[in-house]
């Protein structure tokens, strides 16, 4: 083992430019151009401290929250409106689905479900990942130059959160980066031509030649098993230039695409942070470096000072008045800022053809909470947002009301179901996506939500 | 023609690669004829394996099928059997070592080389030849680079730059102050700080290397994760230096109508503002260069460098390295700005080799066999890292606290280290004059980054050039081992962390593994008491036992494996008994028959009853032990935690258990399961676990099971929640059991019970050498190799002359030859 490893490091160390065409991502995107397969990208957007369901459904829809419901209601939205806080999502109705009561007890309840809202499974930010969640499945079975991209907004100059939201694989959660300044730098920090990107670019590979030159210099030091020992460190040091190397070759599109930088970027509130990430996914969906991105909108801590409400969401979630706007005055102005940001990256996304379509047609979008419903929450209900159009062909997204029987009751459905539809959409053989709710072991809980797929 | 003779030697097949004739015919031939061709001959070859047809002709298949074969049997010392004569200890480990290195040249290695690395398979070196005093090499440590492990990552990064400070003030609460300046003056006020530790990335994965249970080797690697993440925690370190920590200060002013709930630092309601204040201890050298105008002179560049290497390395940096970084990084990032270009030079030290790995080169004094002393920085690190996880130094340049009663502490600032207050002007915000500035400010300052004490104070040490040799080694372990370990559980799941040497609770840890009880998954509704809160419960107990024992230091490890003293860490708890107390005498009013009592179903739901005790009469057993039953409990092996950790799901593990006493204990080890094995035991909930356990006893089976089941079958006096039982499916249970193939005379036989079977463990010679073995491993971070026989004896000695001391057997350990000296 040692030595095969070893000694696939030397002989990948010594591979030309031309010869990184063999890598499982090169040989990815080549098959894509040679079957003229339509990329598969998927957004998932998060929120803390619960998404009520009234709040997103239609005024007009809402007496069907009032009373139990034993079939599932799938009602058209072209007809309706939409609610006060969503009308920035208009121009997507045709590929929007209001997704009610489908439950999720097979994940931690209370102030976050952590990694069960992309997983359904029981998660802990105590404990490491027991499994993969979509985003990074979806990330392995859709290679690309960053597999999976996290954004969150933080506060300060936070860079890097764990947020125990998203795993690659039992015990590997994936990182969120706080800081857009720092998440451009990754993501597009080859193109710069001018400014403290470039500065912080050059700094950084300075860093890197001169300690792998240090680590080299030890090596010739050392013994056999000690010196190859350092090989696997140095094996670190060739993996990010590779990547700058593919970066390297991407320039062309990168530099089309590559977001502006704004002071949005750099400005001491957490809020504009926001919208820099989302600029930033837009653009990485775009430009193909990614396909597969999860944007964390906020935590407990979080303060939306720069959209006129300088409190905590905790607070809110607990009832608190905020200068002058109330408890829920303030969870509609988070809800409606957030999807107004959603809307503008779809336009973007709109406005790129792709194939017989655009590129926003071979994107599944999903927001939702990582805690449910509520604030505290139990589960019993999941509202959320898919937007997909026909994706692939295979989604039936398209200006949808779809609201299951309540917990327990035949035809009610998980999570977990619904997880396992877009894994279906996206071509993927999973019978199912997630963990059983063991509750519900009566109920037939395996299979993707029939009714969203074609 | 000269290409031609190059080309033709890349063709040669590796199997012509020369077989080594002379020790065929010198040494393996002898050993055959002596051991193995009585049986093994031309006429009526046992198992059909004729040795006097065996030839050296690795490039053949056969042949190569016949040689692992014989490798195999060896090895595991299946031949000759047991009542035959034993080979001579280093003509077999010689004849091994011959037949592996010419299957690996065959292309068909055993891979034992690399096996030896690894602690699983340290029980591979022969135990005789260790402890027969017949190897009198001088004994040394290959150089190496020691990765640093987790808890010491932990302790460096997460500490002083992975924690998240948040502040907190309430207006109109129930604050102790009053507010002087702004709208609110005359109110009262509150200020909560409170530390979230961010959630950072550890560079540095826990590696278990799972038969074995260790978890720091110097075996285990830094890779391409490591750096990736070191990368983006340097990052952040160096913004912390240099510009300050970014502190979120929230203020919440009470409205009529809000009101307190059990928010950390909050208040549900009312109306809150929030901002971030850069709050840090720059060093003065760093202001220096940060400040100034155009390029700063290669004088201040130096002292900025130099100041990085003792921050982050606690050395001196040496002139050329100095030089580098200055022009190889610093000027070379200058261009990017001052700060960039310092922050660079921090960023690269906390990614470099010396940051990743404990360099254990041998930098001190050659001696005659050419081994190399320690250096007394090497040393500092390797003595401190053996006992504790927090570094051997103290932050920047303060003065340790001539107070002895302040642990660790430090008083003032050195002289030369002014501070500087980096404080970032507060930007104006929505409630504008609300706060009182002045009162903030004052409170922002005590978050500066609180300087650290070293825990061991052997920096200190070795600064004043008194960690040199071997006599200053054994000074400074008397002193540090001269304290008390036992301490009561905090609520805190990793006591590890908070005890005196946490390294010696980590070994025993390690060694017994009973801590990994909470992995172990059961269906709780099985039993009324058993929880998974239970099972770190009972891991707290054994943890509080080891301590209290290694404090007794009399007889340790006989004491570990037979007492029956325990601990419990967890009480019921006031509220739930007062609540029970009232429903107690509810009950007893009603005169209510045939139903366990209120105080009887609380008792019951008590994790104690895996010890089958009644809670209620265990008072105050959290400090001092007290006895369980004699007639139930021997040792730290009949814990529930370690019962519990070597059970599956279901039901006991007789093969596990009786594969950590062959490996822990009988310093043995058990073939790796056989890949065409597929291993379960067949169900029938009519028949007890070992009716069940009988199909291993068919031959292809026992010759791996022998060694284990036999020893782990006496624990079938236990559930597998750790309950003492005396019957199992309705009939009594069987608890013999055996010790065999233990390599000393008068171990083997067979035992009645667990009790008989840990007193004779207890009083066993190879038994105490297995232990010294494993402590071996644990605190070198390596296998032992033979010339380390003369550390095993010597650390064995050490031991039993001092009446079973764990503490003389490790300053042996510590200051032998094997841990001050590379080569």
């Amino acid at each position: 083992m040692k030595y095969s490893r070893r000694h696939s490091i030397k002989t990948f160390g010594k591979l030309s430019l031309g010869s990184m065409a063999f890598t499982p991502f090169m040989n990815h995107l080549a098959a894509q151009r040679t079957t003229g397969a339509t990329p598969k990208r998927f957004l998932f957007v998060l929120k803390s401290s619960g998404l009520t369901e009234e709040h997103i459904t239609p005024p007009a829809y809402r007496p069907f929250l009032e009373s139990p419901v034993d079939k599932v209601i799938d009602k058209p939205l072209q007809s309706v409106a939409l609610p006060e806080t969503l009308t920035s999502l208009d121009p997507f109705k045709d590929k929007m689905t209001i997704v009610q009561r489908i439950s999720g007890k097979m994940c931690a309840t209370g102030h976050s479900g952590f990694y069960g809202a992309l997983g359904a499974f029981k998660g802990s930010n105590t404990k490491k990942p027991i499994a993969h969640t979509i985003d990074g499945y979806l990330a392995k079975k859709f290679p690309s130059v960053f597999n999976h991209v996290g954004l969150k907004m933080g506060n300060g100059s936070e860079s890097v959160a764990y947020p125990s939201i998203s795993s690659a694989g039992g015990g590997k959660q994936l990182p969120y980066q706080c800081n857009p300044m720092i998440a451009y730098m990754n993501l597009f920090g080859s193109i710069a031509e001018s400014g403290d990107v470039q500065k912080k670019y050059a700094a950084s590979g300075n860093i890197l030649d001169f300690v792998s030159n240090d680590v080299k210099k030890l090596k010739r030091q050392l013994n056999g098993a000690e010196a190859e020992k350092l090989d696997y460190y140095l094996e670190g040091f060739d993996a990010l230039k590779e990547r700058r190397i593919k970066l390297t070759g991407m320039q062309k599109i990168l530099n089309q695409n590559a977001p502006e930088v704004t002071d949005t970027f750099t400005s001491p509130t957490p809020t504009h942070h926001l919208e820099a990430h989302f600029d930033l996914a837009a653009a990485t969906l775009i430009s193909g470096l990614s396909n597969s991105i999860s944007i964390l909108c906020d935590d407990l801590q979080t303060n939306y000072d720069g959209i006129g409400i300088p409190g905590t969401v905790h607070g809110i979630g607990h009832g608190a008045t905020i200068g002058e706007h109330n408890s829920e005055q303030c969870r509609d102005l988070i809800r409606k800022f957030h999807l107004e940001l959603l809307s503008g990256l779809m336009h973007k996304l709109a406005k790129v053809p792709e194939g017989d379509g655009t590129m926003l047609d071979n994107t599944v979008i999903v927001y939702l909470s990582d805690n449910s419903d509520k604030h505290h929450s139990f589960a019993n209900e999941w509202p959320l947002l898919l937007f997909g159009g026909k994706f692939n062909g295979r989604l039936k997204s398209t200006g949808r009301y779809l609201q299951y029987p309540d917990y327990g009751k035949q035809g009610h459905r998980t999570i977990g179901n619904f997880l396992t539809t877009i894994v279906q959409a996206a071509g993927l053989p999973d019978k199912h996506f997630g963990h059983l709710d063991l509750g519900l072991s009566d109920l037939d809980q395996e299979g993707p939500l029939h009714e969203l797929l074609v | 023609m000269k290409k031609q003779v190059i080309f033709l030697i890349l063709l040669l097949p590796v199997s012509v690669m020369a077989v080594d004739m002379r020790s065929y015919n010198d040494l393996v031939m002898p050993f055959l004829d002596k051991h193995c061709t009585n049986c093994h001959d031309a006429d009526d070859p046992k198992a059909d394996l004729d040795l006097y047809a065996i030839n050296a002709e690795f490039d053949k298949i056969e042949t190569v099928r016949v040689w692992q074969r014989i490798y195999e049997q060896v090895q595991y010392d299946e031949m000759p059997p047991a009542k035959k004569k034993r080979p001579d200890a280093a003509e077999l480990q010689k004849v091994i070592q011959w037949i592996s290195s010419e299957l690996n040249k065959s292309g068909h290695g055993t891979g034992l080389e690399e096996k030896l690395l690894l602690p699983d398979y340290a029980n591979y070196m022969s135990h005789e030849l260790l402890f027969n005093g017949s190897i009198t090499t001088k004994a040394y440590t290959p150089a190496r680079l020691w990765r640093t492990r987790p808890f010491i990552y932990e302790a460096n990064f997460a500490e002083r730059y992975g924690k998240k400070p948040r502040q907190g003030f309430q207006i109109g609460g129930k604050g102790r102050d009053i507010v002087k300046e702004g709208d609110h003056a005359g109110k009262t006020l509150a200020r909560g700080r409170s530390y979230q530790h961010l959630r950072y990335a550890n560079p540095f994965f826990q590696f278990v290397h799972h038969a074995s249970g260790i978890t720091d080797y110097s075996s285990i690697v830094a890779d391409q994760t490591s750096l990736e993440t070191l990368l983006v925690n340097a990052e952040k370190m160096a913004e912390i230096l240099t510009v300050g920590r970014a502190i979120p200060v929230s203020v919440t002013i009470k409205n009529d109508g809000s009101k307190f709930a059990n928010n950390p630092g909050g208040f549900a309601g009312g109306a809150v503002t929030s901002f971030v204040k850069n709050v840090g201890l720059i060093k003065p050298a760093f202001i220096k260069v940060l400040n100034s105008k155009g390029t700063p002179s290669d004088a201040d560049i130096n002292t900025a460098v130099q100041t990085c290497f003792k921050v982050l390395l606690h050395r001196d940096g040496n002139p050329e390295e100095v030089r580098r970084y200055g022009d190889d990084l610093f000027k070379k990032n200058l261009p990017q700005g001052n700060l960039m270009a310092l922050q660079s030079v921090l960023i690269a030290m906390a990614i470099s080799p010396e940051f990743v790995y404990r360099l254990e080169l041998g930098m001190g004094e050659k001696d005659s066999h050419g081994r190399r002393h320690l250096s007394e920085h090497e040393l500092v690190y390797a003595l401190n890292y053996a006992l504790f996880n927090s570094p051997p130094f103290d932050d920047f340049d303060h003065k340790r606290s001539k107070d002895k009663n302040k642990k660790g502490g430090l008083d003032s600032p050195g002289v030369d280290d002014l501070l500087y207050y980096a404080k970032n002007k507060i930007s104006k915000h929505p409630l504008d004059g609300v706060e009182d500035m002045a009162l903030i400010d004052e409170t922002l300052e005590k978050f500066l980054m609180t300087p650290r004490g070293s825990v061991s104070g052997l920096g200190e040490v070795m600064k004043a050039g008194q960690l040199k040799t071997k006599e200053d080694v054994e000074r400074e372990l008397r002193r540090l081992l001269s304290v008390k370990l036992f301490t009561r559980p905090k609520s805190d799941s990793r006591p590890a962390h908070r005890i005196k040497n946490p390294r010696i609770l980590q070994f025993f840890r390690e060694f017994f593994g009973y801590h990994h009880a909470p992995n172990v998954f059961k269906d709780e509704k099985r039993f009324a008491y058993y929880s998974e809160s239970g099972t770190r419960s009972m891991v707290s107990d054994t943890d509080q036992l080891i301590l209290y024992l290694v404090d007794q230091d009399e007889n340790v490890l006989e004491n570990m494996l037979t007492t029956n003293l325990s601990f419990f860490s967890t009480s019921i708890g006031n509220r739930p008994l007062k609540a029970a107390q009232k429903a107690q005498e509810k009950f007893e009013s009603k005169k209510i028959t045939g139903e366990l009592s209120p105080i009887e179903k609380l008792h019951n739901k008590h994790y104690s009853m895996s010890y089958n005790v009644n809670p209620g009469s265990a008072e105050n057993s959290s400090k001092k032990p007290f006895n369980l039953p004699k007639a139930q409990r021997i040792g730290i092996l009949t814990q529930p935690s370690w019962l519990v950790a070597h059970s599956n799901n279901f039901e006991n593990d007789p093969v596990r258990r009786g594969k950590w006493i062959r490996e822990k204990l009988l310093a043995g080890f058990v073939l790796d399961v056989p890949i065409n094995v597929d291993a379960k035991v067949p169900e029938d909930e009519h028949k007890t676990l070992r009716e069940r356990f009988s199909v291993v006893e068919a031959e292809e089976c026992w010759r791996c099971h022998k060694k284990m089941n036999p020893l782990g079958m006496p624990f079938e006096g236990y559930h597998d929640s750790g309950r003492f039982r005396t019957e199992e499916k309705g009939k009594a249970v069987a608890t013999n059991g055996a010790i065999s193939y233990s390599g000393e005379k008068g171990l083997d036989g067979e035992v009645a019970n667990v009790f008989e079977m840990m007193h004779k463990l207890a009083q066993s010679k190879r038994v105490k050498q297995s232990f010294v073995r494993h402590a071996f491993r644990f605190f070198m971070g390596r296998n032992e190799l033979l010339s380390d026989s003369q550390t095993l004896i010597n650390a064995e000695k050490a031991y039993v002359d001092s009446n079973g001391s764990f503490k003389e057997m490790l300053i042996s350990l510590l200051t032998s030859d094997s841990f001050l000296y590379r080569k």
